[in-house]
């Protein structure tokens, strides 16, 4: 693929000290996090970066330490994230051929994203309809068919339930609402005949 | 059938071992169960006899240097590995032990699931989500695990007690054709 690097975007890291200040940016090729906000830090929930094991183990260091960070790219606004409490962070190393050094890898997973805090709340990395419908359907334990996709989609957004968040190529949306109040919509959509069972 | 035989505390290497007790004749792995049932060996369903002293629950796993312990099904071939696997159906314990890790024949242990009670398997393999029933009685079942807290606070002289117990529990969700809904734990 020509010019792969362009969908990348970074994600910095900035720490000043009294007379010195260290600045770590590495290459960013995925990420879901809130909207900006006007004021403060916003909640990031995915990262997926790659750079030197010295920018990924600082980087590392930092979201654990849960400073805020500097994400930006392609379509995306530089805004500062923090990844909160516990997230998952993950690092692994990609050997790349007539490079001297591996590229090591960094991924952080916010608890909200995995599904840990509020289980209200599911965050879809896309937003078409078959995985939202595939999400929610995992994560609730929901008889839903893969049929029911699009009635799905529309019954989410005419409830106001799906709200888009920022994402770096990808297109992110958080889906809200519990497992009854979506096995009642399913309930209402048989009997009123906007979705059917197919015979097995 | 288990058998029960004490060895010099000379090793505890369990092939070490195995291989003495071919030397003595007492594994009988090649022969019929009637001939290699000494006297002095003890039967029982996967029971657990050592040699001067109760059963422990972690006999077989952490080998004991002075008298080793060896259990036999008869299933199949006797191997190290089944000697010590099935027993108390844990293969967690193998690995715990560094002694373990360095005997290749634990290490190819087979892996055998025993389903013990519920339907935890048949869900767990998706087999009761789908499309079930005809009619009015058409229906979509998806299965999903919960886990569950139970907080309980004691207090006691100025002192409270938090206990915290965790279940998990199967929980079903059921969508009819005709519109009802249901959720069975």
């Amino acid at each position: 693929m020509k010019n792969a690097h362009e969908r990348f975007g970074f994600a910095e890291f900035e720490k000043k000290l009294r007379d010195t200040a260290t600045r770590i940016r590495i290459t960013a090729d995925c990420f879901i996090g809130e909207r900006p906000e006007n004021a403060g830090h916003s909640d990031g929930h995915l990262l997926s970066a790659f750079g030197t094991d010295v920018e990924v183990a600082a980087l590392w260091a930092a979201i654990l330490a849960e400073e805020p960070i500097r994400v930006g790219g392609q379509d995306l606004k530089p805004y500062m994230v923090q990844f909160g409490e516990r997230p998952a962070v993950y690092r692994g190393t990609l050997t790349v051929p007539g490079r001297r050094r591996p590229v090591r890898h960094l991924v952080v997973a916010s608890t909200q994203l995995r599904a840990e805090g509020d289980q209200a709340r599911i965050i879809v990395k896309s937003d078409s309809p078959d995985l939202i419908l595939r999400s929610v359907a995992n994560l609730h334990g929901l008889p839903l068919l893969s049929d029911w996709s699009e009635w799905f989609r529309i019954r989410l957004q005419k409830a106001g339930r799906v709200r888009p968040l920022s994402g770096l190529n990808c297109v992110p949306v958080a889906i809200r609402g519990t497992k009854s109040e979506f096995l009642e919509w399913i309930g209402a959509g048989l009997k009123n005949g906007e979705i059917r069972i197919p015979q097995p | 059938m288990v058998l029960t035989c004490r060895h010099p505390p000379r090793s505890n290497s369990l092939s070490f071992n195995l291989l003495r007790l071919h030397k003595l004749g007492h594994s009988g792995m090649n022969r019929p169960p009637a001939r290699r049932r000494p006297a002095s060996f003890s039967q029982g369903a996967g029971a657990a006899v050592a040699v001067g002293r109760p059963a422990q629950s972690n006999d077989g796993a952490g080998l004991p240097m002075g008298s080793l312990i060896l259990f036999e099904r008869h299933r199949g071939p006797a191997l190290p590995v089944q000697l010590l696997h099935g027993r108390r159906g844990d293969e967690m314990m193998l690995s715990m032990r560094s002694s373990h890790k360095e005997c290749p024949c634990i290490l190819n242990a087979k892996c055998v699931f025993r389903q013990k009670r519920g339907n935890g398997l048949l869900s767990t393999a998706g087999l009761i989500n789908g499309r079930f029933g005809s009619g009015d009685r058409l229906h979509v079942a998806a299965w999903k695990t919960k886990k569950r807290v139970i907080r309980t606070e004691e207090n006691e002289d100025e002192k409270t007690i938090i206990r915290e117990r965790e279940q998990f529990v199967h929980e079903l969700a059921l969508a009819f054709a005709n519109g009802e809904t249901a959720l069975i734990e």
